[in-house]
């Protein structure tokens, strides 16, 4: 026998409204007609008149949770209205869901007190999001303070290791990214040079770029997704197995004693690195100046020596250098410590991490560039 | 016993205490006291609020409202985290026992007798394999928590929780995630420490059996006011309770009422 779709009767005595349901009211049928049904009823103007509202199911009529969820949504509806919902007639069992899913919602007392509503939401949101990273940076201060008075729990051994992760282990892939950079940018600016007939001040373009922007750029982006996503992923673990609460229990600082030492070394091994990453460089533009352009090595490197004469030049990109350090690791330390509870959490704050340390250096290095140039520091 | 030594003798002391997360209260004036060399187990359904309560007094988690004092001394005095002293007077036990796990078992003992002694760094290390010795794992002190299986990993936060020798000792949910016979053997060696280190005990738990076994008092987390429901010694609670709700959790009935 086919089944019969869900179908809604609703007649009004007096003022009682008597609702039979017959058909099928699973999940697999639509009931989508009777729910517009019931709402076109009560758009009519019988539906003034009514005091009660009694349903019936009837007997050869099949039913699952969908036949509940639209008694429970007819019920919260003549709630509203004053309008008292008869289950009486309908079976038991029906009845006892949905006083089963009454009793659940009284439960709920609880509820969130968040403020988000009214103007400059934007704003709101933003500064609860910037305050506790500047409350971070604060107290990352506050805690370096406390290291030359010897109040602070740092280690020495921790610091030593914090800058052999983020420097010495980090020198293959700063030697690669920095020489391939060079190498690039003399293939790419010979090919102009060319047309001047300039040939040779490849030389000052590998050099001076090289010194100035690109090694702490450099090192600073494979810092950020090396160093700093570590830093987040192996605090939010620790984090999510309670290890930051028992140090807190121990009454161990958690800023003396994770993040100082990690963000020390990676301010100590940054402006190294980039130190290092500029030499690459250079040797990477040396390298296509000897074999392509067939200048000598030290005619190359008389060049290079003249267009680095200023040690400002030098100074500039280290200096960035190292705020560049100082923010890749107050990010990764941040995103790390401020990490959910649960796994997804983790990968959440070691993206996060990224993107946000990348995105500041680049902000970073646009501002130093606009204020240099604005007090003539070119 | 005069009036002062009776307030001596209460360890904790915890009073009109409101604890939740920032404005969302989860249990309301809670008002109790441990005294020196007792057990009291929190019990309650889950979600009740027992892991917030034990935040709030192990110096975790700001309380919303009230004070708590541990040794007559107030922990969440002025705005800062309770001071390191009047932490060390607490040692907590961790559900998975939160050890640090980029440092060996033995290390882990240490590093709190390296950051607020001054001893020398082979007496450290006598203490540090005495406290091992305690809970059962001499010959293990070279292994990563990886490398334990979750009964040792207890133990060995045990000892941790132990190395500063604090005078009271919490346990999250000690039997959690143990098998009846390792559960049974920690219940064991929590009495035994009981007995030999004159600790006082506050932990947290469901299972009925190991609160039966090793609690002399308890409070009774819940209810429609989210406060405690009923205090006492849990067997004579399980029988006497005038609050039905309790008595149908400690006989795990649960004809008195659906929730």
């Amino acid at each position: 026998m086919d089944k019969i779709h869900s179908q809604l009767f609703i007649e009004r005595k007096g003022d009682i409204l008597n609702c039979e349901l017959i058909g099928d009211w699973t999940i697999k049928g639509s009931a989508k007609d009777c729910y517009k049904a019931w709402n076109d009823f009560w758009g009519t103007q019988d539906a003034a008149k009514v005091k009660s509202c009694t349903f019936t199911l009837r007997d050869d009529s099949s039913w699952d949770s969908s036949l509940v969820v639209f008694l429970l949504q007819a019920k919260k509806s003549l709630v509203k209205n004053d309008i008292l919902f008869d289950d009486a007639s309908l079976p038991k069992k029906v009845a006892n869901l949905l006083n089963f899913r009454s009793m659940q919602s009284l439960n709920l007392r609880r509820e969130n007190h968040i403020d988000t509503s009214g103007k400059f939401l934007f704003f709101k949101v933003l500064c609860s999001r910037l305050f506790p990273f500047f409350t971070f940076w604060g107290k990352w201060l506050m805690s370096l303070t406390r290291l030359p008075v010897g109040k602070s729990h740092m280690r020495a051994g921790d610091l030593l290791k914090a800058c052999r992760d983020c420097g010495a282990l980090g020198l293959p892939i700063i030697t690669l990214i920095s020489f391939l950079t060079g190498l690039t940018m003399a293939f790419v600016g010979s090919v102009q040079l060319q047309k001047f007939n300039a040939m040779i001040y490849i030389a000052d373009l590998v050099s001076l770029a090289m010194v100035r922007e690109m090694g702490a750029l450099m090192v600073a982006i494979v810092m950020a997704g090396r160093t700093g996503a570590s830093f987040a992923a192996e605090l939010g673990s620790m984090k999510l197995n309670e290890e930051i609460d028992s140090l807190r229990t121990f009454g161990v600082s958690v800023m003396d004693f994770l993040v100082l030492p990690r963000v020390l070394g990676i301010l100590i091994m940054t402006p190294l690195l980039t130190l290092y990453a500029d030499v690459i460089g250079i040797v990477g533009g040396l390298t296509v100046g000897v074999y392509i352009m067939d200048f000598s090595a030290s005619h190359y490197m008389e060049q290079t020596q003249a267009a680095l004469d200023d040690m400002w030049e030098i100074y500039s990109g280290l200096f960035k250098s190292v705020v560049f350090g100082l923010v890749v690791g107050l990010v990764g330390c941040y995103k790390g410590l401020n990490a959910g509870s649960n796994s997804s959490d983790l990968g959440k704050a070691v993206t996060s991490s990224v993107v946000l340390s990348i995105t500041l250096i680049v902000i970073c290095d646009a501002s130093f560039e606009a204020v240099f140039s604005y007090f003539g520091l070119r | 016993m005069s009036v002062d030594q009776e307030i001596e003798r209460k360890l904790i002391k915890v009073e009109n205490l409101d604890v939740g997360y920032f404005h969302r209260p989860i249990l309301f004036d809670l008002n109790f006291s441990v005294t020196r060399g007792q057990c009291l187990a929190i019990m309650g359904a889950s979600g009740c609020g027992k892991s917030t309560l034990l935040k709030s007094m192990v110096g975790l988690l700001r309380p919303l409202n009230g004070k708590i004092y541990i040794n007559n001394k107030s922990l969440w005095s002025g705005y800062n985290d309770p001071p390191a002293n009047l932490l060390h007077e607490l040692g907590i036990l961790y559900q998975g026992g939160a050890l640090w796990s980029s440092m060996n078992i033995v290390d882990n003992v240490s590093l709190p007798l390296q950051m607020f002694t001054s001893l020398s760094i082979t007496e450290i290390r006598e203490l540090a394999h005495y406290k091992l010795s305690l809970v059962g794992l001499t010959g293990y002190e070279h292994l990563y928590p990886s490398e334990l299986s979750g009964g040792m990993r207890k133990r060995a936060g045990l000892a941790r929780a132990l190395s500063l020798d604090p005078k009271i000792l919490f346990f999250d949910e000690p039997s959690a995630g143990l098998d009846p016979l390792s559960a049974r053997k920690l219940d064991e060696l929590i009495i035994r420490l009981k007995e030999t280190l004159d600790l006082t005990f506050v932990v947290i738990s469901h299972e009925l059996e190991s609160i039966f076994t090793i609690a002399d008092d308890a409070i009774f987390l819940g209810g429609d006011h989210f406060t405690i429901l009923d205090r006492g010694n849990p067997k004579s609670l399980a029988e006497n309770s005038m609050n039905p709700e309790v008595r149908s959790f400690l006989c795990r009935n649960s004809s008195t009422k659906m929730i």
